[in-house]
Order: structure tokens, then C-alpha cells, then sequence
């Protein structure tokens, strides 16, 4: 028996493992970043430490859309860098049995298979189980620096993702 | 085992073994000088001997024999049965490097099983003539014993020696329970319960914490238990529920149980990590060589007077706070207004007083003696010296001066690359120096200072220095070029005099990339100075920390931006008739000057110029001898900001060259100037 975290992207209903989520917050004082890629919805300054949040609806190639009194940030801690995921509201707290999961395939278009380690029915839902480490790992792809100029944020779209975890504390 | 335990365990292990080397290092190279002394020899053998124990304590079975190799020799050395020569001397050397080798390996996650050691290990074996390829072969244990040390996982094993060092004694008890099957883990489960309320159990074999599936009851006729308490024996004896026990056996352990215990290394480990059922889960985490992020260093050394002083700044700061409650207490009885208004200044007064006491004193406990960059900068010169076949000596001045720990590890490879550009190119070879009436040996210097503000570091040698005719040759400069400005060639990248490229250097990267380094990573300066045919000194100017930027603060498009005041050449009111669209951009005039003009709002894409003054506010800056005008909404402040690193997903466009947090928590990006002004290009 395995707790997760169920929240809604869009129409779908996803899940993550509770383990790392430190946090729920309400979407107030992120403040946006000049010429970042479309996916970094902002930073948060979490007791004094700047946290990126990611627009999981744009990670998901959904139409951004403004976040309202529903949308939550999910702080995800995995072991020193934190980072902040924006979803669409907050579901409830599964319990779910291994063998409760079903593998393999990914059920929406848009969405990376790799991003997904499951499906779970729940009730009347699907829930799509994330893998919280490659959804976050993803976030550094595209890591090589692309040649100066404003078009860089489009080299976002970077396909391969690259397993190199974001050192938080990285030398200036 | 939990992740945290392992990663204490590491991290504990890691700091040691860092000071350790150190040590060794620095011992070795005296021993070298000094190949006489016998007190050396016995620190080395006392040093590769703890390298050796703790490391097998750990599990890294590579280090462990290796060190087992060096200490081999060591012994041999201390009771006078190998000389030490040349040979042994390189091989004890190299040993030490595939040592650093390892021990970074592990700082990396990665495990000490990648570096190949046979080959020195039987090099190491056939100098000492001391056989056995491994560290003492491990005793299996005899079936059916107490579960031994061997089979402990390294959380187990810490558990244990924080137990030791509580005070408390290391016991394992054996017994059989009585009566029928069915009843065998209830009985066996009481005395573990019973254990548990005066004693630390560290493990149990079968494991008695979760109730058995029922047909398993059988595996409880016999049960060994391990575990800690300040407790003697005797006392211990009553806390057992005799009648449930059939030959109970009851032993104190040794702390020597424990070294036994890690010493039987991977083979024991694989066999606990197999074992029940509730460890398969923890089976990947059990060998800490396995692969787990990087464990870095995190912990510091303080000066105690430091923490001191510090302790005594927040007591100054309590009482900062009891006085502002005093006040809050005669605001509401209506005191008057002059009054309060004086005792605010009063306490904001000391109050800024404390904070930048803080400040300078928490700085002060990022503060490391550069000697521990030093330290690798005589094997370094010797290394190359021989390599090259010239006789160098190096003088090492001021490695009591205290740097930022940051600094350390950017210095590094600037510092590398100026000493061997010194051997290199620098020295000459013993014929030419002898020739030209030198000394046959010649010097190189490094020393360190903290002058004002600043950490002044130089590498001086008493070589050739720049051959400036060779350099107006190569740079193919016109003939009215200043000596000063032939020099500032060498910082060209891909620069170089040389014909052959060596090596060591000569690739013509070098001179560049440390420039750029110390400039714009570090913001500090390179000053060059040459005597032809007598040496050249390479100073290197540091600010003494990097971690607090005096800024400005900057408003445009709604958020705030901070720009570091060592960017800026001044500000200034711009009137909108004073912008003057041209065909290379905007200009401002400027008195007499036209100077480009840049938009920090249109350049960040965050929204449309707002002139809500009728007025702008320029920031001007100058790069590269060109002075730009950056215009902003509002000049808010200027403050000391404590800079973050920015991950490089937030950072893509390499705008900002760190983020910080306002006191009200507002969130500012620095502007990295150098790369603002380069963009509209």
C-alpha cells in the first residue's frame, strides 16, 4: 500500500508518490522569469530559498491558461533541490496497491510516455501515475546552451531528456 | 536502512578520510624533502593505517586494501627493512594518487570498485614482500553463531558505534525458545519485547519486529538478537522472562566486534542483504559502493571564538527585539510621538549594528586558509620539474590567509595553469640559466595576501619572462604598440608564442581562460608584470567575498532587478527628446557623448515602456571601453544583497548572474551586465 497524491491537469486526473511532496500551496507571490522556457511558470521564495515552478499544463503541451483559486503548487523535495509543480487543483490522498497499477502505455496525447509509470482506476477515474523523478529530471533538459538571442526559450522543445539532475547549490 | 543514515554514515566517512589525505599528502611531500625522518614515517604508517581501518569499516573493499598496501610499506620502512629510495618513493606516490583517486570517486557516488588497483597492489606486495592479495582473509561464520558484525549493514554498524560512544556496551544473546511450534514467536516476541524497553535492539535474526506468516513460526526455535545498553549484565539478566528462554546465552562484545565485523566486507554484506525478506527492499542500499548521487562535502570546520562571537551577537540581537517589545508596550500607553520616534532610531541604530556584525561574522565562518589549495602545489612543481628535466624550487608564503570557501575550487585551475605556464615557459633549462649566469634551479612563488579588500594572490618565477619582441612578431601589432598593451596579447584566446605545442602547454588556451575566470566568475583582476630575462609575476586580485554584491536595485516592468554597483559608471534622468532613434539602435546624448541605449523591459520581454514620470532612469555601464545606457522604470535602492546561484533552467538566457531574496521576501534577479549589453548586437 503506497500513498499517492491525485491532482488534476487539464480534464485528466494525475497522481505522484506523497513521499516527496513536501507542501500544497495556494498560487500566490510567484514571481515570473524574463525569457525563461515556457514550462517555468515562475519562482518562489520558500524560507529564503528561490524555488522554479513548473506549468505542469505546459509541460503536458496543454494551453497554458491562467491559474485560478483551484490551482495549487505541489513542492516536490527530492534530497536538497525543491521545486514547485503548478496543477490545476488537488484531488485527494490514494491509497493504492502495487498491483493496482497497470504499466505501460500513455493514454493522452501530449503527454511523454516516460513521464508516465502508470495507470490506476480509481472510482470512475484513470489516474495516471507520474514518475516524479523523470518529470523533474526533464525539467533540465535542453541543458546545452543554445547561441545567444531571444528564440532560445523555443529550444525548450528539446526531445531527449537528459537524466543529469539539477545540482540546486550549482556554482555560480 | 534509511537513505539519511547512509548518508550520514558517507558523509562522516568522506570528511574524515578528506582530512586524512590531506595529511598524508602533505606528510609525503616532507618525507620526500626529507627521507630521513623517521617520526614522518611513523604519522604516514599511523595515517594509512586509520585510512585502511575506517575505510573497510565502510565497505570500500579497494580503498581498504590499498591503504592495507601503503601501510604495508610504511611498516617496512618504520622497522628499517626497506630504504627508501626512488622506486618506492613513486610507487607510495602513486598509491596516494589512486587513493585521491577513489576517495573523490566516492564523494561522486560513484564508488571506489572503478579504479583498477592490481597492478600497484602487487607492486606495493612485491616491495614489502608482505604476501596476501587480500586484506586478511575474512572468517566465515560458523553456522548457526550470533549474527556477526559481518552481517551488519553500515547503518547497523553506525548505530552501533554511536551507541559505544553513549557509553553503552555491545551484547548478543542466543537462545531457544520452549514449547510447541505455534507458540515459538509469541515467546520469542516477548523477550524481544521485553529487551526492547532497556536495551537499543540493532538487529535480530530471524527478524522479530513483524509477526511471521503462520506457517513460519518453525524459523523461531532459535533466535540471536544484537543489541546495545548502559545496562550490565547481571542487570540485563532480570530483564528476560527466564521461563520463556531455553539455553539463553548471553555475551558481551568488544568494540573490536565491529571492525571484525566490516572487515569481512562484500562477502557478509551480500549475504545480509539476501537474507529476510524485510531487507529486500533495503538490498540496493546496503553496499554503500552502489551508486547514490554524490554525497559532497557539507559540514565546516569553525573556529570556536568564531561561533562565539557570533553567540554573542544574537544575545545583542534578543535584546535588540526585548527593547523594540518595550516599545510596542509604550506605543499603546500614548507616549509622546518625539519621543517613541527617538527610541526607534535608537534600536534600528543598533539593530543594523548587530545584522552587519552577523554578517561579517557568519562570512567569517566561510573562511578557509588558502594553504588547503597550497597544499597540492608542491607535487605539482615536482611532477612537472621531472617531466620536463628542469630543477625548480617552490616557495609557498601566506597560506595562512583566509579565502571564501567558494573560492577554493575556482582558484584551482587558474593557479594550475600559471604554475605550469611558469615551468614551461618560465623557467629555463639548467645549460641555458647556467649560461646566462642564473642559478641552475630555478624558483617559482606563490604567496597570498589580503590586502584592503581584497586577497591578493601571486605567482612570480625567476624564468625568461615575456619575450616582447617574439610577442609583437607573433600578434603582428604596428609599431607604436605600448609594452603594456603587448602583454594584455597574451590574454587573446587562442594565443600563443610557442612552436611546438607541448603537453603541458603551448595550445595557445590558457592565458585567456584564466583571465576570463578570475574576471568575470570570480570579478577579480590579472596584472602581468615582466623583466625580460629575469621573471615574470602574475597577481591576482580577489574581492574577499563573492557570496554579498553591492547593488542596486532597479525597477522596470513591474519587478525588481538588481545591478551590481561595480557595473555602474553612473546614473542618470533621461528625457525622452534626449533618445535619438539611429540606424545602429537608439543613442542618448550624453553632454558631449552618443551612447547606445537599451531597454531592460523590451530586453526581457516583460512589458511595454512605461514612462509614467514622463522620464526614464539610465543606468550607464561601461564594457570594453564602450558605455552603454540601460533604462529602467525607477531607481529604488542601493543595499548589500546575499546572492544565490540560479539553476540553469530559470537562467537560460544568461541574463542574470544570480538571484536573491529581499528582507520583505520579494524575489530580484542580478543583471549580469556584461551579457546584458551584448545582447541587442
Amino acid at each position: 500500500m503506497k500513498q499517492y497524491i491525485c491532482f488534476q491537469v487539464g480534464e485528466a486526473h494525475y497522481a505522484l508518490p506523497l513521499g516527496p511532496i513536501a507542501q500544497v500551496l495556494r498560487f500566490e507571490n510567484v514571481t515570473p522569469v524574463p525569457m525563461a522556457p515556457p514550462f517555468v511558470e515562475g519562482v518562489l521564495n520558500l524560507g529564503g530559498e528561490v524555488v522554479p515552478v513548473i506549468n505542469l499544463r505546459s509541460r503536458f503541451g496543454l494551453e497554458r491558461g491562467a491559474p485560478n483559486r483551484r490551482s495549487r503548487v505541489l513542492v516536490v523535495d527530492r534530497g536538497g533541490a525543491k521545486h514547485g509543480l503548478l496543477v490545476d487543483g488537488v484531488k485527494e490522498i490514494l491509497e493504492l496497491e502495487d498491483s493496482s497499477i497497470l504499466n505501460g502505455g500513455t493514454p493522452l496525447q501530449g503527454l511523454k510516455a516516460e513521464l508516465v509509470d502508470g495507470i490506476a482506476k480509481v472510482r470512475e477515474h484513470l489516474v495516471i501515475i507520474l514518475d516524479g523523478s523523470r518529470l523533474l529530471a526533464a525539467e533540465s533538459l535542453g541543458r546545452q546552451s543554445p547561441g545567444p538571442g531571444r528564440d532560445e526559450s523555443e529550444a525548450e522543445e528539446v526531445e531527449e531528456v537528459e537524466e543529469v539532475e539539477e545540482a540546486g547549490a550549482g556554482r555560480p | 536502512m534509511s537513505e539519511i543514515e547512509e548518508h550520514r554514515l558517507l558523509r562522516a566517512f568522506l570528511e574524515e578520510t578528506e582530512e586524512l589525505l590531506e595529511k598524508l599528502n602533505h606528510c609525503l611531500l616532507e618525507l620526500e624533502k626529507d627521507n630521513a625522518n623517521l617520526e614522518l614515517v611513523h604519522e604516514i604508517f599511523r595515517l594509512t593505517h586509520s585510512l585502511k581501518s575506517e575505510s573497510a569499516l565502510i565497505g570500500f573493499a579497494n580503498l581498504s586494501e590499498l591503504a592495507h598496501r601503503l601501510e604495508d610499506v610504511f611498516e617496512r620502512l618504520r622497522s628499517g627493512a626497506l630504504l627508501l629510495g626512488r622506486e618506492p618513493l613513486d610507487l607510495i606516490l602513486g598509491a596516494s594518487d589512486l587513493i585521491q583517486e577513489m576517495v573523490a570517486r566516492i564523494a561522486r557516488g560513484e564508488g571506489d570498485a572503478g579504479v583498477e588497483i592490481h597492478t600497484l597492489v602487487a607492486e606495493l606486495t612485491r616491495l614489502t614482500g608482505i604476501p596476501g592479495g587480500k586484506a586478511a582473509p575474512p572468517a566465515r561464520r560458523e553456522p548457526g553463531a550470533a549474527a556477526d558484525g559481518s552481517q551488519l549493514s553500515s547503518a547497523q554498524i553506525l548505530r552501533a558505534r554511536e551507541a559505544l560512544e553513549r557509553g553503552e556496551q555491545l551484547y548478543s544473546l542466543r537462545f531457544r525458545t520452549v514449547g510447541e511450534p505455534l507458540m515459538r514467536f509469541p515467546r520469542a516476541y516477548m523477550v524481544f519485547s521485553n529487551l526492547e524497553k532497556v536495551a537499543n535492539v540493532l538487529k535480530a535474526t530471524p527478524e522479530l519486529s513483524t509477526p511471521p506468516p503462520e506457517e513460519g513460526a518453525e524459523g523461531f526455535a532459535e533466535v540471536s538478537i544484537l543489541f546495545s545498553s548502559e545496562l550490565s549484565e547481571a542487570q540485563l539478566e532480570k530483564a528476560f522472562r527466564i521461563e520463556d528462554i531455553a539455553e539463553g546465552e548471553l555475551a558481551r562484545l568488544g568494540p573490536e566486534y565491529l571492525a571484525r565485523g566490516a572487515a569481512a566486507g562484500e562477502a557478509g554484506r551480500a549475504e545480509a542483504s539476501e537474507a529476510p525478506a524485510a531487507e529486500g527492499e533495503t538490498a540496493a542500499a546496503a553496499g554503500p559502493a552502489a551508486p547514490r548521487g554524490a554525497y559532497e562535502r557539507t559540514s565546516v570546520r569553525v573556529d570556536t571564538t568564531k561561533l562565539d562571537d557570533l553567540w554573542q551577537l544574537v544575545g545583542e540581537l534578543v535584546t535588540c527585539k526585548a527593547r523594540f517589545g518595550k516599545l510596542t508596550g509604550s506605543l499603546s500607553s500614548g507616549s509622546p510621538a518625539a519621543e517613541l520616534r527617538q527610541d526607534v532610531e535608537k534600536i534600528t541604530d543598533s539593530l543594523e549594528r548587530v545584522t552587519g556584525q552577523m554578517q561579517q561574522a557568519v562570512m567569517e565562518t566561510r573562511m578557509v586558509p588558502i594553504a588547503v589549495l597550497f597544499n597540492k602545489f608542491p607535487r605539482l612543481v615536482r611532477d612537472l620539474s621531472r617531466k620536463l628535466g628542469k630543477e625548480v624550487e617552490l616557495e609557498l608564503a601566506g597560506g595562512e590567509t583566509e579565502i571564501d570557501r567558494s573560492l577554493v575550487e575556482a582558484l584551482s585551475d587558474p593557479l594550475t595553469h600559471l604554475i605550469r605556464n611558469s615551468l614551461d615557459h618560465g623557467i629555463e633549462t639548467v645549460e641555458e640559466r647556467i649560461s646566462r649566469g642564473k642559478p641552475a634551479t630555478g624558483r617559482v612563488s606563490i604567496s597570498a595576501q589580503q590586502r584592503g579588500g581584497k586577497i591578493v594572490i601571486e605567482v612570480a618565477d625567476d624564468g625568461r619572462g615575456l619575450d616582447l619582441d617574439k610577442i609583437r612578431r607573433v600578434a603582428q601589432a604596428a609599431p607604436e604598440t605600448t609594452d603594456a598593451e603587448l602583454i594584455n596579447f597574451i590574454f587573446q584566446p587562442g594565443f600563443s608564442t610557442r612552436e611546438s605545442v607541448t603537453e603541458l602547454s603551448g595550445r595557445g588556451v590558457g592565458m585567456d581562460v584564466v583571465a576570463t575566470r578570475i574576471k568575470e566568475n570570480l570579478r577579480g583582476e590579472v596584472l602581468v608584470s615582466s623583466l625580460p630575462g629575469r621573471g615574470l609575476t602574475i597577481t591576482i586580485l580577489l574581492p574577499l567575498t563573492l557570496t554579498i554584491l553591492h547593488s542596486l536595485l532597479v525597477a522596470s516592468g513591474g519587478q525588481y532587478y538588481a545591478i551590481p554597483i561595480r557595473d555602474i559608471d553612473e546614473t542618470v534622468h533621461v528625457e525622452p527628446t534626449a533618445l535619438r532613434p539611429t540606424r545602429a539602435g537608439e543613442q542618448l546624448a550624453l553632454g558631449a557623448e552618443e551612447i547606445p541605449v537599451i531597454h531592460l523591459a523590451l530586453l526581457l520581454a516583460a512589458a511595454p515602456v512605461t514612462a509614467a514620470a514622463g522620464y526614464l532612469q539610465g543606468v550607464v555601464t561601461r564594457r570594453k571601453g564602450q558605455r552603454y545606457c540601460l533604462l529602467v522604470d525607477e531607481l529604488v535602492e542601493e543595499l548589500d544583497l546575499v546572492i544565490k546561484p540560479l539553476v540553469e533552467m530559470l537562467n537560460r538566457s544568461r541574463l542574470f548572474s544570480g538571484v536573491s531574496v529581499l528582507g520583505d521576501g520579494r524575489i530580484v534577479f542580478i543583471l549580469d551586465m556584461a551579457r546584458i549589453v551584448e545582447l541587442p548586437e
